[in-house]
């Protein structure tokens, strides 16, 4: 059996739609449709009368479905967001964040490959694989890497089993380290033998990173796109907005809490300028409702950094920190606190640090690509065969 | 013997009028809304299976149902020379489905908790579905996948698109779709010789 037949028949088939759930979401299109059609009426000319008129009509009728047409496509396609001048936030966060801008700028760099080292964390309530009804809240965490190169070129390494165009690698360092949160949590995990996180069926912690989106598209835009983004922060702030709504072309009802939770995209993950990268921290200086704090990350490190909040029913309310060094405007870390726990996270307590991530590195490079990237990764020898 | 005797002529039946293209549909709603309906008609049973299969059936049922009412909207936006509507419509789904990823994560993690004699007695019609994802362990492997990654494995696994039509769902370069399902298979197979199963070519894609 192949490996694609496999995953078809992990992928259980849930039972069909029941007939009226099926009813239900064909009597919604269908009352969408009405809505349209009744538009549709209200913007039609009354009837011709004489045959002449009639032809004219039918002459012109066509021409303006042509145009009609046309106008509706364009319409629908139109971007949503337009650069303007971004709102002019004053007060401690955005002057921060602009401290940020012009640290970043100073310390502005180029290469030909970025690279980053960045330690991913979640905390999770884990059952005592021993003792049952006894639990302990524990944090995940796993070093995560990649290395990023500007073009196939650029990236000089032909992975093997790999496309050949590729232009980067990622890959994970070693296990998943399990650490209990609290001295009670500590005490109740020695008791069980410090059990690792196979033993607690603990799953590496989840890469992503800002809220549970209940809005807008993934940023998941490729190197092409990355690289050819607007270094000014009305225009990147635009693009960043029309990506995310391109699928639905619904305006965002939280586009500042949206652009607050991706920034990491921009200031971390991908291969951007870092032109885009100062953009970045402009154009969250002119965010509304982020606030200035001082947050302590993983690794226990304090430093200062900005914030946002957000409320859902599953996670209750969280606080997205970014946690930026003011001297080299480097984001060092990101983090999401429970304020107030929801339906998903009832088991963690206000103050738990539910999803968080370390940067330990991010920086262009000229390094040899091999040099950075393990020896399991790029030797072929070192891996088994495909059967490709 | 089947068939008409020879020397013996029978009224010519009309053609049936041949189904039109889901492009026409589209064309047709335009002037007359409620003809999307055939395309719902069409698709909705295979969109919500894809859903669930991701997401469990609460989920297929508010994401099928809304990738219809935006495919409608947006029906505007469809590129006639596609004559199909389904890269299209899994392109939606799918962006509706990375919306509830945490959910996504879970029923992963879910699977890879589950002792496999549970796994098979809650589901009598998947035996072998349910001895691959407990004896393979594959869910941790894809829980673990990037997202982007994940998603064209699926698209290619579930709702077996082709590779151009993946990267017409996603809006992405066709390279792009090649070099993420090369990553995504790579790990997957090596879980799965790790695990012991000798993994068979296929002519997929």
């Amino acid at each position: 059996m192949d490996d694609l037949t496999i995953i078809e028949q992990m992928h259980v088939p849930e039972p069909p739609p029941s007939p009226q759930t099926a009813a239900a979401a064909r009597r919604r299109l269908l009352q969408e449709a009405a809505g349209a059609r009744s538009r549709r009426i209200h913007r039609s000319a009354p009837l011709p009368r004489s045959r002449r008129t009639m032809v004219l009509t039918a002459g012109a009728t066509a021409c303006a479905l042509a145009v009609g047409s046309w106008m509706t496509y364009k319409w629908e396609t139109r971007p949503l967001y337009h650069p303007e001048p971004l709102a002019g936030q004053s007060g401690p966060a955005s002057t921060f964040l602009l401290t940020a801008a012009d640290a970043k700028t100073r310390h502005a760099s180029d290469g030909r490959l970025w690279y980053v080292h960045r330690v991913v964390g979640e905390t999770v309530v884990a059952a005592s694989p021993y003792r049952p009804g006894v639990h302990y809240t524990v944090q995940t965490t796993l070093d995560d890497y990649s290395v990023t190169a500007k073009s196939a070129k650029d990236f000089g390494v032909h992975l093997p089993y790999s496309n050949k165009d590729s232009a980067g690698v990622g890959w994970n360092g070693g296990e998943v380290a399990v650490r209990p949160v609290s001295p009670a949590d500590m005490a109740a995990w020695k008791a069980d033998f410090q059990p690792g996180a196979q033993d607690l069926s603990l799953q590496q912690p989840d890469e992503e990173r800002g809220p549970f989106r209940g809005e807008g598209a993934e940023l998941d835009f490729d190197n092409a796109d990355a690289l050819s983004l607007p270094a000014d922060p009305s225009k990147l702030r635009a693009w960043i907005l029309n990506y995310a709504t391109k699928f639905d072309h619904r305006r965002l009802n939280d586009p500042d809490l949206y652009l607050f939770t991706g920034a990491p995209i921009f200031l971390v993950d991908r291969v951007v300028s870092d032109r885009v990268r100062i953009a970045t921290y402009r154009m969250l200086a002119g965010l509304k409702g982020v606030r200035m704090i001082t947050g302590t990350d993983a690794d226990g490190r304090t430093g200062k950094g900005v914030a946002m909040r957000q409320t859902t029913g599953d996670y209750g309310t969280i606080e997205w920190q970014l946690l930026i060094d003011p001297e080299t405007g480097r984001l060092t870390a990101s983090q999401g606190i429970v304020v107030t726990p929801g339906r998903k996270n009832a088991g963690l307590r206000p103050g738990t640090r539910e999803f968080f991530e370390i940067v330990k590195k991010a920086e262009w490079t000229n390094a040899p690509t091999k040099s950075l990237v393990p020896k399991s990764v790029t030797d072929p020898i070192l891996e088994p065969p495909t059967g490709d | 013997m089947t068939g008409a005797p020879s020397g013996l002529s029978r009224p010519a039946r009309p053609e049936p009028e041949p189904e039109p293209s889901d492009a026409e549909v589209i064309a047709a709603s335009r002037r007359n809304p409620e003809r999307f309906a055939v395309l719902f008609d069409r698709h909705y049973t295979e969109i919500h299976r894809y859903v669930g299969r991701r997401l469990g059936t609460d989920g297929a049922d508010d994401i099928a149902a809304e990738t219809f009412l935006i495919a409608f909207r947006r029906r505007g936006t469809f590129e006639p020379a596609h004559s199909s509507v389904r890269p299209w419509l899994y392109g939606i789904a799918t962006r509706l489905i990375s919306r509830h990823r945490r959910d996504e994560l879970r029923r992963y993690r879910a699977v890879a908790r589950m002792p496999a004699d549970d796994v098979v007695e809650s589901h009598e019609n998947s035996v072998a579905a349910a001895v691959t994802a407990a004896g393979f362990g594959l869910s941790p492997v894809l829980a673990g996948l990037r997202h982007g990654d994940r998603d064209v494995l699926l698209l290619v696994a579930l709702a077996d698109l082709t590779y151009p039509e993946v990267a017409e769902a996603l809006g992405i370069a066709y390279g792009t779709v090649c070099s993420r399902l090369s990553r995504a298979r790579k790990h997957v197979r090596a879980a799965l010789r790790a695990a012991g199963h000798t993994v068979e070519e296929d002519d997929r894609g």
